[in-house]
């Protein structure tokens, strides 16, 4: 319980100086490669907080917090996961593809555009090789 | 796949919270096998079997494909 509030605060404290010191080595840089790493802060940021206050809040009452645990283990909600992620993960590979070949060919922007290119390129990557994590374990 | 779970639960007086909580598993897991909408593991059908202390083949009933 108590292992899981400090986890909680951790988490939100590292968003926000994560999300502080991009900020600050931005210095003024809205645009291109800079524009891109304050907008992941952000999301960072913003994923943190949910993230560090669920875990606050279910530390606090014990009833939740087993309830919270058993939805986390529940082989349906595994399932149901497993699946959702599959298929977000092929959509978002499809999207990215479409983006940065957007910004390729019509802004002109190929520095940009491989920045997506290589992000896909390294979620493919890891999908490669936890496949064959998996397949040895299983 | 058809099962007894209902049946079973019933029988013993029991809520599908309460059967959730005994086999570790969340309340809707417990709504979907009863509805046939989901198909437990087999660690799973091994804790229910043992809970009812019946073999699993007479909680779960297996139907081939009809195709």
């Amino acid at each position: 319980m108590k292992r899981n509030r400090r986890l909680g605060w951790l988490i939100i404290i590292a968003s926000f100086v994560l999300f502080v010191s991009v900020s600050l080595l931005r210095d003024g840089r809205y645009e291109g490669v800079w524009g891109m790493i304050g907008t992941i802060s952000s999301g960072l940021l913003g994923g943190g907080v949910v993230a560090g206050v669920a875990l606050i809040r279910n530390s606090r009452n014990e009833e939740t917090a087993k309830k919270a645990s058993i939805a986390q283990r529940d082989e349906r909600n595994i399932a149901i996961r497993g699946k959702a992620a599959y298929i977000t993960l092929n959509v978002q590979f499809f999207l990215i593809f479409l983006y940065s070949a957007y910004i390729m060919y019509i802004l002109d922007d190929s520095t940009t555009a491989f920045i997506g290119y290589g992000i896909a390129a390294a979620g493919l990557i890891l999908n490669a090789v936890l496949y064959r994590i998996y397949e040895k374990k299983m | 796949m058809k099962n007894r779970l209902e049946e079973l639960r019933k029988a013993r007086d029991i809520k599908q919270e309460e059967l959730a909580e005994i086999l570790e598993v969340s309340r809707q897991t417990i709504g979907s096998l009863e509805n046939g909408r989901y198909n437990p593991s087999i660690m799973l059908a091994f804790k229910i079997s043992r809970y009812f202390g019946m073999p699993i083949e007479e909680i779960f009933l297996y139907e081939e494909d009809k195709k």
